[in-house]
């Protein structure tokens, strides 16, 4: 009996190794730093904008981080709105899957991860390459205090931080 | 569901005889390591199940709670832990078998064991800031090794395996020198 048991744990483990991530994997859907960018910008900082969670060091928060970003620090909590759309993200190579898989378990039912993390809201939204009629684009990278870059063109130096000011900008 | 699955547990230890701390403390001595072999393949058996259920579908991993890590605080309170089901020869766990047995120890450790979750609650203003430090999120073994979640499950039932089979020869060894 034990061999048996045995020899049927070897097969379904070996099997385990070959037959790819069990789908549907639990991965959370991603969302884009540009669309990030626009709910953030919508949301006027009200319930409605996104629950947007820093998991890197707190170092790394403090340099720079993503607007209405707040730092996980200690046992990692969302709001008390379950219905809020909560987005994390931490550096491109940080797997955070784990960490979105317990706030949905936790009754979290939008949770999304920033596609790309940190890296991709600097390319996209405070330093993206555009082109004549990427109007969307320019106008969410300048509402941030991002610098758009001509797409092909050299590159700029940038002296803009990436954390934008806790208010929207005004107009002139 | 939790009434029934509580129920099975409880059920599932008493029958694997862990309600004994004789046999609970052997684990400690290596003259009887059930504790390990029960332990253990329930978790090879769980982490099959789990692999397998995900990947035909029929779980969600996203609805899988996970706890969160703290480094140092579970690292402190594992050692507590370790120490105390040293000293006891019971876990929380079949110590709550044992005391449902009838055994007189069991109860005692129970009782022990509110105590100390009483103190703690009590104490949990000193103890907060410790408490919440070295939070390093949640992750899980196939993150922490960056290895494919398949290859991580085979790795833990060939270790689980490979471990009966030396836990049995520990055991041979400890009957053969107990009977000298």
């Amino acid at each position: 009996m034990e061999r048996t048991l045995a020899a049927i744990a070897l097969v379904l483990g070996g099997l385990a190794a070959i037959s790819g991530a069990p789908q549907p994997s639990g991965r959370p859907p991603g969302i884009s730093a540009l669309d990030l960018a626009a709910a953030i910008r919508d949301g006027h900082g009200g319930p409605d904008s996104p629950w947007v969670m820093d998991l890197r060091s707190k170092n790394e928060w403090g340099e720079r981080r993503v607007p209405s970003a707040q730092h996980a620090e200690g046992p990692i909590e969302g709001p008390t709105d379950h219905d809020r759309t909560l987005v994390l993200y931490a550096n491109a190579s940080t797997p955070i899957e784990a960490t979105a898989a317990s706030l949905r378990a936790a009754g979290y039912r939008r949770v999304y991860v920033l596609e790309g993390g940190m890296d991709a809201w600097l390319d996209q939204v405070m330093h993206p390459q555009v082109s004549a009629g990427d109007d969307r684009v320019i106008e969410l990278s300048r509402y941030f205090g991002g610098l758009p870059r001509a797409r092909g063109g050299s590159p700029t130096a940038v002296a803009t931080s990436a954390v934008a000011p806790a208010r929207p900008r005004g107009g002139c | 569901m939790a009434f029934a699955i509580g129920i099975a547990f409880g059920w599932t230890l008493e029958r694997a005889g862990l309600g004994s701390a004789k046999k609970l403390v052997g684990q400690f001595y290596l003259t009887d390591l059930t504790v390990f072999k029960v332990m253990f393949s329930a978790i090879a058996t769980a982490m099959l199940g789990v692999f397998w259920l995900a990947r035909l579908g029929l779980l969600d991993l996203g609805q899988v709670w996970i706890p969160q890590t703290f480094l140092a605080p579970q690292l402190v309170g594992g050692l507590i832990f370790g120490c105390g089901f040293a000293c006891a020869g019971l876990c929380p766990g079949t110590s709550c078998v044992a005391a449902a047995s009838g055994r007189g120890d069991g109860a005692l450790v129970v009782a022990g064991m509110f105590c100390g979750v009483l103190a703690t609650g009590a104490s949990f203003g000193a103890l907060q800031t410790f408490y919440e430090s070295g939070a390093e999120g949640t992750f899980t073994l196939p993150e922490l090794l960056h290895l494919p979640y398949g290859v991580v499950v085979a790795i833990v039932v060939v270790v689980a395996l490979l471990g009966f089979r030396l836990a049995e020869r520990l055991e041979r060894r400890a009957a053969a020198h107990a009977s000298r």
